[in-house]
């Protein structure tokens, strides 16, 4: 298989803040693994560990501090920035907040048109592209003109999908894209994600501290501990042959693992 | 019980609103129609009818030392008023604007200078770093309006500052920088429209007082010269008379008052209306 | 909202002031005993007499010190410290003889010596007395004896005498001197009154001196200065009894004062001359017929009225109540029309601009200004007002001539080369250069003769009075409000010196 995200001895530092004596933190340490087209890598860590770090370093939305990054065989770190424009339509990213993703003075259309515009669409192809889009997320193309604060925490993150989609991404860093969402909702959140990997052939990254949902949705899994990825590799290898104790230590104590977050929630087959 | 007093509340706030707008709305009115409501010149003296009481011959607020009609007075300094208001404010936000965004868009060395310099503007009294701006300016009312205009640079550029930082740390501004949107496109779309609430907002209430600062200057011979009607030299004027005409200092003070209140009240209600939909 | 406290602070200052004033705590006691309370509009700079030219110092210190010399209430010179004095050598030579038995408030007797080391130190440069400079003729001070002084001048000084008489000439104790005492901050004199105490911006304290050389003066047991600035606060001190004496320049609260029973007002002339100054360097004022114009444009009665609380018009370079006082009144009457025709033929473009610079503290020249501007811009003549601040005008106005118009009024003095030395030079703030009144003026001041020097001033005056650098509007009057029970208050007006000597409380 193809690789199209590799990620090379990655670290990120912080500079830290303080008046008289600054302390450094070290958000990543060393980070390496590698992404196959038309995979799902699981980063599962609990919050702290340097998941959300990780995805805008991947995307050099914060360019790293050392290590490289690939997007198939371009190196990122060698990217001039006026070129950026162009590649950041092949690499699209889902934050956790879907309430603050959205500018809330401007309209659904006004939103999904930032990225056309940048691609150079015309006022008719962006119309027939922001139609089909909300189609494909399931809202209602009649509430185009409407503001952010209208629709509900999952039609919102339907929109930011759609605006994602619309650049036409070869992948997606889904940062906990349903954490913030009603259970009740998270299931169809999931379903359109898996469909829309399926028509447009994309790649996801998707982070989670949720292991279940992670176990159950990824081909690929990392966990992540501390700003280090202290285990990666297949999704079954993982699971039933974890080598690190921490992995261990999740497989074994899901409840502790989230408690402080959320009460747990399981995934089954039916649910989604 | 409560909700009686809320209820009451909200009424007596309808009619400050209303009052603040109909007050304001004559204002322009007068300043741009001072000679449909001014029944007398503002500055043509009548030395025969010397400190007429309101209501006397036809003088609606009577008149002052020199025989001039105060109401006259009154209707034609709201013209230099609020042209002064304006163009410092608008002096003023520029600044701001321009300031506020490279110290909060840059940041680092850039964000420290700036504000340094910002907050030593402001840790001076307003009126004395107006006198000091009008000292090396020279006098007049161009000069006091540019000096009033720097003045509030820095309230506005901390602002700016404040609410650049704030809205570049927002979830839609890391999701137009991932469409691949250029930073300058992010401000003017992104960032500059979600705080322009408080920008009106504290323009308003920038307004009011700059309309102050302007009357103490005149108070004090550094604004508007005489015989030019200006409510602050109008009050400067009337000091001597407090006993004998007190008419003469309380209806320019009364309008002043007035002035700078509906400001206020419009500048808060306009801040809570226009805050960002959530 | 902290800068909501500043709109809320000037608003309502001025609605405070008249919610203040009454409620402002004077003393209030049994009268008998009590010191006369009189308003003081300003803190002095300094009680040292040497010092300063303040006029606030010298309203202070004439109840602390004396003079060799001192005027009259109508300005006559009459004995104070010296019992009389005899010219020698045809006024090159003075000869004072010194009054016998009068004491220094700390018991030391008053002697010739006290009087050399007094004019001594004005001469010295480092006293730094702005008034030292008339004493640079005295070439040599003799003490023959302890009540004898001769002075010997390089050449015959006929103001010599009204300098003496001036506050600026207060006799100080030599040993005193001698020592550096701080006389600025703790006078000592011969004066009627004993320095008590100085609060500065609050008030000044004196007591009587009961070993005084006048016999049973002072009459009341002390003066107190209130320093209060602002006039309608003095008003009302002194309409509720918690003042008793106010000095007030303009008659804009009279009406309210004459009202109450318990309070009189006398109106007294000053010994200012009010003017409007041309900057007779500058066109076109430096043409006569544009300065004969203007001068015919102004109503002075109008203005002394309006401005100034009323007054007597004048019409030259003097006060109206000066001995040597010529009235020049009618050369030039109020005619607008000749006034036009004048500037006509000056050629003054109508579109001309003259700019009138006015000292903003001083709220009638101010109001003085606005009618001017009005009455000339009735001939034609636009005037633009710019207000500007004491030290401004000072530098500005007074010492740069860097202005076309301003309105100021000039205090009284004991001898009239006092107001009229250096005019007809480029030295003065009109720059009006006049040789032949330049050589009259110098000259005059060697003249010992009384009819021969006014024959002098006479011709002065009237080339004044016909060149216009001025125009010369008026003299004011003073209001002197004070509480019924009180009398004997004196102003001696040239000096604008408070005498409480002859004050009784009845």
């Amino acid at each position: 298989m193809k690789s199209i995200l590799r990620v090379e001895n990655l670290t990120k530092i912080f500079p830290g803040s303080g008046i008289i004596k600054r302390y450094p933190v070290k958000a990543l340490d060393n980070i390496s693994f590698s992404v196959e087209e038309g995979e799902i890598f699981g980063l599962v860590g609990e919050s702290g560990s340097g998941k959300t770090t990780l995805a805008r370093c991947i995307l050099f939305l914060d360019p790293p501090t050392a290590g490289k990054v690939y997007y198939g065989n371009l190196c990122l770190n060698t990217v001039p920035w006026y070129q950026w424009k162009k590649l950041r339509s092949r690499m699209q990213i889902i934050f956790q907040d879907p309430n603050s993703a959205l500018n809330p003075r401007l309209s659904v259309r006004r939103s999904l048109e930032e990225g056309l515009i940048n691609l150079g669409y015309s006022k008719k192809q962006r119309n027939d592209t922001i139609r089909k889009l909300l189609d494909q997320v399931g809202i209602p193309y009649n509430q185009v003109d409407r503001y952010p604060h209208e629709f509900s925490g999952g039609q919102k993150q339907r929109i930011i999908i759609a605006r994602a989609l619309s650049m036409n991404p070869k992948f997606i860093v889904l940062d906990e894209p349903v954490s913030n969402l009603d259970v009740s909702i998270q299931a169809g959140i999931i379903n359109l994600l898996m469909d829309l990997k399926k028509e447009f052939n994309l790649t996801y990254i998707f982070i989670s501290h949720d292991l279940d949902l992670i176990a159950y949705l990824s081909t690929k899994i990392g966990v992540l501990k501390g700003g280090q990825l202290v285990e990666v590799g297949k999704a079954e290898e993982v699971l039933s042959h974890p080598l690190h104790p921490y992995t261990r230590f999740l497989l074994e104590n899901p409840l502790s693992f989230h408690s402080k977050i959320q009460p747990l929630k399981t995934y089954t087959k039916e649910t989604v | 019980m409560r909700i009686r007093i809320r209820r009451k509340r909200q009424k007596i706030q309808k009619l400050f609103l209303f009052t603040s707008t109909v007050y304001l709305c004559f204002l322009l009115f007068a300043a741009f129609g001072s000679s449909y409501l001014a029944p007398h010149s503002p500055t043509i003296q009548d030395l025969n009818h010397r400190l007429l009481p309101p209501l006397t011959e036809g003088r609606i607020l009577g008149t002052d030392d020199l025989g001039r009609d105060i109401w006259s007075r009154i209707v034609y300094g709201t013209r230099p008023l609020l042209i002064i208001g304006t163009i410092s404010v608008g002096i003023a936000l520029a600044g701001g604007l321009l300031m506020g965004i490279l110290a909060g868009a840059m940041g680092g060395i850039v964000d420290s200078f700036i504000m340094l310099l910002m907050d030593g503007i402001l840790s001076f009294p307003t009126v004395l770093l107006a006198i000091t701006v009008v000292s090396v300016l020279g006098y007049g009312l161009g000069q006091v309006t540019v000096a009033l205009g720097i003045v509030f640079i820095p309230v506005f550029a901390r602002l700016v500052r404040a609410e650049t930082k704030s809205r570049l740390t927002e979830g839609y501004v890391e999701s137009s920088r991932a469409l691949g949107t250029s930073f300058p496109m992010i401000l003017l779309r992104h960032v500059l429209p979600n705080m322009m609430p408080d920008i009106i907002a504290q323009s308003t209430v920038t307004f009011a007082l700059v309309v102050v600062i302007e009357a103490s200057l005149s108070f004090l011979g550094l604004g508007t010269q005489p015989p030019e009607p200006s409510w602050g030299l109008m009050l400067k004027e009337s000091r001597n008379f407090l006993y004998q005409a007190p008419w003469m200092a309380i209806f320019p003070g009364v309008a002043l008052a007035a002035t700078v209140f509906s400001f206020n009240y419009l500048g808060d209600y306009l801040s809570e209306q226009l805050n960002p939909i959530r | 909202m902290k800068h909501m406290m500043k709109p809320i602070k000037l608003i309502t200052t001025l609605g405070l002031l008249l919610v203040l004033i009454p409620s402002l705590s004077f003393s209030r006691g049994a009268r008998e005993e009590k010191p006369v309370r009189m308003a003081l509009s300003g803190n002095p700079d300094t009680l040292d007499p040497q010092k300063t030219a303040g006029t606030l110092t010298f309203q202070v210190t004439k109840s602390i010190y004396d003079t060799l010399i001192e005027p009259d209430p109508k300005g006559n010179l009459v004995p104070a410290l010296a019992e009389g004095w005899d010219f020698q050598e045809g006024g090159k030579r003075i000869l004072f003889r010194l009054r016998r038995g009068v004491t220094f408030h700390d018991g030391t007797a008053f002697t010739s010596k006290d009087v050399a080391a007094t004019l001594k130190r004005m001469q010295d440069k480092n006293t730094g007395s702005p008034h030292g400079a008339e004493f640079s003729l005295i070439e040599r001070i003799e003490t023959p004896d302890p009540n004898t002084v001769v002075l010997h001048l390089s050449s015959p000084l006929a103001p010599l005498l009204a300098t003496l008489a001036s506050g600026w000439s207060a006799i100080l104790p030599a040993h005193l001197i001698e020592a550096g005492h701080d006389f600025g901050s703790r006078p000592v004199g011969t004066g009627p009154f004993k320095f008590k105490s100085w609060v500065r911006d609050n008030q000044i304290l004196l007591e009587k001196n009961t070993s005084y050389w006048m016999r049973g003066k002072p009459k009341v047991p002390g003066v107190e200065f209130r320093i209060i600035t602002e006039r309608s606060i003095q008003v009302q001190g002194l309409l509720s009894g918690q003042l008793d004496v106010i000095d007030m320049y303009d008659a804009i609260d009279l009406p309210i004062l004459e009202k109450n029973p318990a309070v009189k007002v006398e109106k007294v002339l000053t010994s200012l001359v009010m003017v409007m100054a041309m900057n007779t360097s500058r066109p076109p004022l430096s043409d006569l017929r544009v300065r004969q114009a203007i001068n015919h444009a102004i109503r002075k009665e109008e203005v002394l009225e309006v401005a100034y609380g009323g007054g007597i018009p004048v019409g030259t370079f003097m006060d109206a109540s000066d001995p040597y006082y010529v009235d020049f009144t009618s050369l030039y009457p109020y005619d607008p029309e000749k006034a036009r025709a004048l500037l006509q033929e000056a050629g003054v473009a109508s579109d001309r601009t003259l700019e009138m610079i006015l000292p903003q503290n001083y709220e009638p020249h101010v109001r003085a200004g606005q009618i001017y501007q009005e009455m000339l811009q009735k001939v034609g003549l636009t005037v633009k007002i710019r207000l500007v601040d004491w030290s401004t005008w000072i530098s500005d106005v007074y010492r740069k001539a860097n202005y076309d118009l301003t309105v100021i009024g000039h205090t009284g003095k004991l001898d009239p080369d006092s107001r009229l030395a250096n005019y007809g030079t480029d030295k003065t703030y009109v720059r009006w250069v006049h040789p032949e009144a330049a050589s009259l003026i110098t000259k005059a001041k060697s003249i010992m003769n009384p009819a021969e020097r006014k024959a002098l001033y006479s011709r002065v005056l009237e080339i004044m009075a016909r060149e216009v650098p001025f125009v010369f509007v008026g003299t004011s009057y003073r209001y002197v409000g004070t509480r019924k029970d009180i009398e004997g208050f004196r102003i001696q007006p040239k000096l604008d010196a408070y005498d409480f000597r002859d004050v009784e409380v009845r």
